[in-house]
Order: structure tokens, then sequence, then C-alpha cells
């Protein structure tokens, strides 16, 4: 990740970063002098129209899932403000880690390309960490270094089928076999709603806390660095003050702004430790 | 907030029951099913463009290797993770995050926080409405938040300062912390022992890091039955409500 750090720095550093934002409008435009090949390869109409494909099928699965909850939860009597704060909520609360996901975009649009990045990121795996270890394997495999100036469209080629390998079980895995899962939740639950509950909560717990050990103490545990822990305890901190004003005040909508509320104090914290400690 | 307030009579769990095992689970199960597999094709197209439409051949060595090495780190994953988070993304929830990704980042708060602000619990029937309305909200803005990123994110990027997009290094630390605490308001003792169970299995186990997820949720469910069957760690009444 270092090399693509640094080749970013050295494309802003040369003004040449203008090429990536605006190859996108420039379809025609292959084989630009300033472009290396593999990404006028990258950034070709096909290459976008794939991209869109990816998203609009994940979007018309999302729209014909949001119709059918929709109508289900009308036939269970369910209130239709309540269905519209969760819209809200959901768009509230997407805000920060959409940032998130926009700023750790960078090293792979550098890398691979928009309409690749935008492929992947929209409706693929989402997640940066995978890809990356994906694409360094593909370099790899290729023999060549994952960066601008290393990559060849061969290499490309490598690196797209490594991807998608990699990644195609979770949707079939998904696809095929969530129909079962619901054989799991009778089995946790067994009827008794409070158990289920808590057994639903549990399981976040354990989600949560391991990416917490994982990505916040262990490397104090490891390393003495301590931004990652202040940043959680900061958020965590946030969280807590914010949801116990939202109780009180009786204003449960206040609680769609929780995950903002964490994060502006939690990356904050942890800058400021980063700075300091 | 939870049911209308309509003169409707309040169903019961059995007429619910009704409803969603006739008109839910099918729809959901095919509409998940058949764009699944039409994902799974649209996978490969980008690798299949490359090869059509630049005539390049295909090096299967160096592509089953580089393949290799990526299965390493997905393909248990492919497996534990629907397991760990389906209880918590519900049916089509969890069709759209192995179809689109980004589960532990936008699809888990995102269904926390929606639950929350509806006031239904989870594991019922409304709260996996509610979780499927809200994931399906995510994708939206995923999509947004990809294709603004793919034309613009070197130039809003180069335009922030510097210290603004440092500190885009906290923010999943930051999501971790503020999720562990909105599910440990109300249940602080699982809380509790989530933490310290984690942190044995990640940093003293010694067990490769595939298997830390699973490790640790097999733990809490195990301890969140043992406590149930005994009646103990149970939430209060008024968190019910």
């Amino acid at each position: 990740m270092t090399d693509l750090s640094a080749e970013a720095l050295s494309a802003k550093a040369e003004g040449r970063e203008g090429s990536i934002i605006l190859a996108p409008f420039f379809f025609a435009a292959r084989g630009l002098p300033m472009e290396p090949e593999w990404l006028t390869v990258a950034t070709s109409p096909g290459l976008w129209i794939i991209a869109c494909v990816f998203a609009g099928n994940a979007l018309i699965q999302s729209f014909l899932f949001y119709r059918l909850s929709r109508r289900v939860g009308t036939r269970l009597q369910m209130n239709e403000r309540a269905m519209d704060e969760a819209v809200k909520a959901s768009f509230i609360t997407s805000v920060g880690p959409a940032f998130g996901s926009f700023v750790g975009m960078t090293v792979m649009v550098l890398a691979l390309g928009g309409a690749y990045a935008f492929a992947r990121e929209s409706a693929g795996v989402g997640s940066i960490m995978y890809e990356l270890i994906a694409a360094r394997a593909g370099a790899e495999a290729a023999g060549v270094p994952l960066t601008r100036e290393g990559m060849t469209t061969p290499a490309l080629l490598i690196i797209f089928w490594v991807a998608a390998l990699g990644s195609f079980g979770w949707v079939l895995m998904g696809g095929v076999f969530t129909r079962w899962l619901p054989r799991i939740k009778a089995l946790i639950g067994g009827g008794n709603a409070t158990r289920l509950r808590v057994v639903s909560a549990a399981i976040m717990l354990a989600a949560f806390a391991r990416l917490v050990a994982n990505d916040s103490i262990l490397p104090v545990l490891r390393d003495g660095r301590w931004p990652p822990l202040v940043a959680s305890v900061a958020g965590g901190g946030a969280a807590l003050v914010w949801l116990l004003h939202a109780d009180r005040a009786n204003r449960p909508v206040l609680k769609e702004y929780v995950v903002i509320v964490a994060l502006i104090a939690g990356m904050t914290a942890g800058e400021v430790a980063r700075r300091t400690l | 907030m939870l049911t209308s307030t309509s003169a409707h009579r309040p169903l019961s769990e059995a007429e619910k029951e009704a409803i969603v095992q006739r008109e839910y689970f099918p729809a959901a199960h095919r509409i998940g099913l058949i764009t699944s597999l039409v994902h799974v094709a649209i996978f490969f197209l980008p690798p299949v463009y490359l090869m059509v439409f630049y005539g390049l051949p295909a090096e299967w060595g160096p592509i089953l290797q580089g393949a290799a090495s990526a299965w390493s780190f997905s393909v248990p994953l492919w497996f534990i993770e629907p397991v760990s988070y389906f209880l918590i993304l519900g049916i089509c929830g969890t069709y759209i995050s192995f179809l689109a990704g980004n589960i532990s980042n936008f699809r888990l708060p995102v269904s926390a926080v929606a639950q929350e602000v509806a006031q239904v619990q989870q594991g019922s029937y409304e709260g996996e409405v509610i979780s499927a309305i809200a994931i399906t909200a995510t994708q939206v803005m995923m999509t947004i938040s990809a294709l603004t990123g793919a034309l613009f994110v070197s130039a809003i990027v180069g335009a922030l300062p510097a210290p603004v997009v440092a500190a885009f290094d906290w923010l999943l630390p930051s999501i971790w912390g503020a999720i562990v605490v909105q599910f440990g308001l109300r249940n602080w003792r699982y809380a509790v022992v989530a933490v310290i169970a984690s942190i044995i299995v990640v940093v003293y186990s010694g067990l490769p890091s595939w298997t830390h997820t699973i490790t640790v949720v097999v733990l809490m469910v195990a301890l969140a039955l043992f406590m149930c069957r005994r009646g103990l760690w149970l939430p209060r009444a008024h968190d019910l409500d």
C-alpha cells in the first residue's frame, strides 16, 4: 500500500491526477499519450458499462426487497412512519461510512482505474482490504508491481480474474444458502422472543467486540499504538452520551445521528492522539 | 410506534408468522436467488470483457496461483459470515449484504440504528422488515458514494485539509466503539464478556485470523443460550417494550 500512496503523491505532484478524474468523460480518448495503455483499457466505455451493470443489478435487488418489505410491513400493521424513519436513519447513518469508503477508494482508483473501483465498491465485495489483497495476489502472480507505472494490461486481466474467483463465493453462498438460514434462527430462538433478542444482541456484540479487539486493542498491545483505541473509546463514549440523552429527552429520532456523532468524536480524538501520544 | 394506529385488531404472533411465511419469505428467496445468480455471472464480466474485446489470452497458471492466495483468505469467510450475521441482517439483508458487501462498516450499523430508531425488537418480524428497509437504502448511498469516488476521489481528497484526510484512519475504530456501546447499553454484561473474549481470541489464542469472528460468535451464542435457560442476564422489562 505504501508504494501506491507514494504513487498517488507523485501523480499529484506532477499534476497527473487530472487524467484519472476526467478519464470517464473521455471515453473516446483511448490511447491518450499521457495515459498508460492499461489505464486506457481500465477506463474504457465497455468497462464503465459493466460497472453500471454491477451497480444496476444490486440496485434492482434492493428495490425489489424494499417494495416487498414495505408491503409486508403494512400487512403486519407496522406504522408507515416507522418504516420511513428506518429509511431516514439509514441515510443519516450511512453518511460517515460512505465518506470513509470514498476516501479508501483513492488507492483502488489509482491502482485499477475508476470503472473497476466503482463496480467492486458499489456491488462487489465492498472491502478495500479484500480488493487490495486480491489485487496484490494477482499482481504478484503476474510478476508486476501494483503501481500505476508497473501495471500492464495482461496483469490487469489476471487481477480481474483473481478478484472475481476469490470473491464470487460470497454471492453464491448468500444466494443459494440464505433460504436455509432461518432454520438456525428457529433452532436458536425456539419460539422464545426474549431469547432470540438476547442471542441477536450477543452476536452483534461478538462481531463488533472482535473488531474492537483486532483494530483497536491489538495495536496497543502489539505496537504501543494508541490512536485506534482512543478513537474507539471516544466514539463509544460519545455514542453513550448521545443515546442516553435521546432516551432521557424521549426523542428516539435523535438516535439516527448516533453514528455521525460517534465518528466526529472518535476521528477527532484519534487524530489528536496520533499527534500527541 | 411499532404498529399502526388504525382501527385494525392487533395481529397475533401466529397471524404474523402466517403472513411472513406466505407473503415474505418465498418472494424474498426468489428475488435473492435470481439476482444473486445473475450477479455471480456479472462478477466475471470484467475479465471476460478484456479477453473478448482486447483479445487478451487468459494465463491460467498465474490466475490460479493468485486465486489460491485470495482463496486462503476468503473461502472460510464465504461460509462463516452468512451464518454469523444472519440473525442481525435478516433474510433480505443477508441477500443484499452478500451480493454487495460492506457488511461491518455499512449494513450492521445501519440495521442496528434503524431498529433502535423504529423501536422494534431484534429478531422479531418487525425487526426483519425494518432491517431490510434500512439495508436497501444503504445500497443507494453506497452506489452514489462509489460512483462519486470513482469519478472525483482524487480531486475531493486533494481538496480536503491533510488532518481531515488523516483522521479517516480512525473512522472504523470509532464505529466499532459506538456499536459496542449501543448494544452494551442494554446488555452490558454481555458487552464486557464479548470484549474480554475477543481480546483472548484475537491477541492470545494463536488461532488463524479467519476463525476469530466465528469463534467469538459461537462463544457468545453459547453463553446467551446458557444464561437464558437459567433465567440470568435477561433484558429488563422496559427494554422489551
